[in-house]
């Protein structure tokens, strides 16, 4: 089955084009239909903005430099406007972090929905009037018809979200992707929000990409999970075995240093160091400086190691080293 | 909608503006065209109060015994014409060019910005005055050349709110839904610098009625006998000891515009201004609308 989105060898520089600040280093990346793709990492990893960039939404200044993004087929990288547009909103959805600040305060819901509609298909926007109640529906608004002539300021941070994923599902399109689409929301409605996202995927059969740094987040909602590091793609694969068994040292650092509710464990463990910035990227593995296990070869550019299924960055992945506990599956139950 | 109490800040000026436009465009009409007329024989008149008033000029007559009433309002149609006219030009080109420099950025901002800058340095009235001398100063020229001399402040008030607006997360998700520049500009953008802009045109309307009475007050406005409140004033200066009422009622007019149309843009300023800072007019406007 062809990916639904499928990112290859993507690099993302910014600022001037003779020296310029290397963003994103060679993601690959693909995401089937009926599958939810969950690409974590710390904040400046280059999740965001491989996203936005895909789509050409990334802003002034941010240019792929390398690479292919295509969404059904479809080239986007070095496409012209009047295919980007198609495909925005026509094959990608987006749902963006802030629920709030993504709708027009000046315009009505209902109005807005419609105009992913209009944008589209064509037509007046009244002319769309009940797909839009039933797309409100459809993300569980309740009251549809009357929330649809409600102001962004009069919804709860839970029903503006849906708002604007009913956007983003207007035009049925076949990739959804979702930039930190809970972060803004309170725990209980977090939930509720990826129940919906859920329901658009799975039952519908679409693919979504969701960026977030809640690797509770992607146990709960996603198939499979992609690890970013310094602009890389450090390690990928099913949920289940990345969980149980993490390849990469940063991985298991990220699993070890979740909150868990367990009896025994009083202090929580951090990694040590912080992750490099954007421009001062080590030659080799860009992990070594923090890695416990960081031996001479680190220096290197690590190698790709396949697995079953998935495939990480490292020298010495654990496989290597059966000495090593792996997390124990059972933690994940936070 | 809660019915709010009327706003006398707000509305007080505009209904004076109102009487003093319609005053104006439709004074002179109903006073008959014997205003206009020269009698030599009442020649600086008092207005009708003091002793030797002529009956039917209640303000006095001019050096010429033409009617002060008669002559203020219709020197106010040509001020009025060329204030308003003007900037509205300039709130027009304004709202383009800060669009455009706002929205594209890059070059086509350094280049509009640049040329502001530049334009601001020049001094305008000198200008003025050296293209007035080369092309006449029919009215579509001087609101031609006025226009010119207040594009730069609707300019950056736009740029300024547009680079604000077009990185909200709505306009990047209606882009994101597919939305075209012209869309994003016209359905997201343009809404929110109109009320700057509405405020911006207030003041400068102010400045521009005061610009076209000191070019006519030069001798370069509109050319004498069309008469507009600067020109009368220029015309009335020798007699000030004498005959105070031809100086006193245009400039009471000028005085009037200018405070009435500044209240105007205050209010409106006032009005709009909301907690986030939706009107970033308030540093903007600091600097002077037109040398």
């Amino acid at each position: 089955m062809t990916a639904a989105l499928q990112i290859e060898n993507l690099w993302i520089e910014a600022g001037p084009v003779d020296d310029p600040l290397v963003l994103v280093r060679g993601v690959d990346l693909s995401v089937e239909p009926g599958t939810v793709v969950g690409l974590v990492g710390e904040s400046g990893s280059g999740k965001t903005v491989t996203c936005m960039s895909a789509l050409g939404l990334a802003g002034a200044g941010v240019r792929i430099t390398r690479g292919s993004v295509r969404a059904q087929g479809t080239e986007l990288v070095g496409a012209d406007e009047a295919t980007m547009r198609r495909v925005r909103g026509g094959v990608v959805g987006t749902v963006f972090q802030d629920p709030l600040s993504a709708l027009n305060p000046l315009q009505r819901i209902g109005d807005q929905v419609a105009e992913a509609l209009v944008l589209h298909r064509g037509g007046r926007r009244r002319a769309h009037r009940e797909r839009v109640v039933t797309l409100l529906a459809r993300v569980g608004i309740p009251a549809p018809e009357q929330r649809a002539r409600a102001y962004p300021h009069e919804l709860s941070g839970g029903l503006r979200q849906r708002v604007a994923i009913a956007m983003a599902l207007a035009n049925d399109p076949a990739v959804l992707v979702a930039d930190e689409p809970t972060t803004a929301l309170d725990v209980t409605v977090q939930a509720q929000v990826l129940d919906v996202i859920r329901a658009a995927t799975r039952d519908e059969g679409r693919a979504a990409l969701i960026v977030t740094h809640d690797l509770g987040l992607v146990a709960e909602v996603a198939d499979r999970v992609a690890v970013m590091y310094a602009g890389e793609i450090v390690e990928e694969g099913a949920v289940g075995s990345v969980f149980a068994a993490p390849q990469h040292p940063y991985t298991r650092g990220l699993l070890a240093s979740r909150p868990l509710l367990a009896p025994g464990r009083r202090r929580l463990s951090a990694m040590a160091g912080r992750p490099p910035l954007p421009g001062a990227w080590p030659g080799g593995c860009a992990f070594a400086a923090r890695c416990p296990d960081a031996q001479t070869a680190c220096a290197e550019p690590p190698p790709v190691r396949r697995g079953d299924d998935g495939w990480s960055r490292c020298w010495y992945p654990p496989t290597d080293d059966p000495g090593r506990d792996p997390v124990e599956p059972q933690e994940r139950a936070g | 909608m809660r019915r709010r109490r009327l706003d006398l800040r707000l509305w007080a000026p505009l209904g004076v503006l109102l009487v003093v436009v319609v005053a104006c465009f439709a004074g002179p009409g109903l006073l008959g065209p014997e205003g206009a007329q020269q009698a030599l024989g009442e020649r600086l008149a008092p207005p009708a109060w003091l002793s030797g008033a002529v009956d039917g000029k209640p303000l006095g007559t001019d050096a010429f015994g033409r009617d002060m009433l008669s002559r203020t309002l219709e020197g106010g149609r040509v001020s009025l014409q060329v204030g308003f006219g003007a900037a509205t030009g300039a709130v027009v080109i304004g709202l383009v060019l800060g669009l455009v420099a706002g929205y594209r950025g890059g070059w086509w901002d350094r280049a509009i910005m640049t040329v502001a800058d530049v334009w601001l340095a020049f001094p305008f009235l000198v200008i003025a005055l050296a293209a007035v001398a080369v092309v006449g100063s029919d009215i579509p020229v001087l609101v031609a050349l006025l226009t010119l001399g207040g594009w730069v402040l609707p300019t950056r008030v736009t740029r300024t709110i547009v680079q604000r607006v077009r990185s909200e997360d709505y306009v990047v998700a209606a882009a994101g839904a597919g939305a075209s520049d012209l869309y994003l500009v016209r359905r997201h953008v343009l809404p929110q610098v109109l009320p700057a802009n509405l405020v911006v045109w207030s003041f400068t309307v102010g400045a521009l009625v005061v610009i076209e009475g000191a070019l006519s007050f030069l001798g370069l406005g509109v050319k004498p006998p069309t008469p507009s409140w600067g020109n009368i004033i220029s015309d009335g200066t020798p007699f000030l000891e004498t005959a105070w009422w031809v100086v006193a009622w245009p400039a009471l007019m000028i005085v009037v515009t200018v405070m009435c149309a500044n209240a105007l843009g205050t209010a409106l300023r006032r009005r709009w201004q909301t907690g986030s800072g939706v009107l970033d007019t308030s540093t903007a406007l600091d600097t002077r609308v037109a040398p």
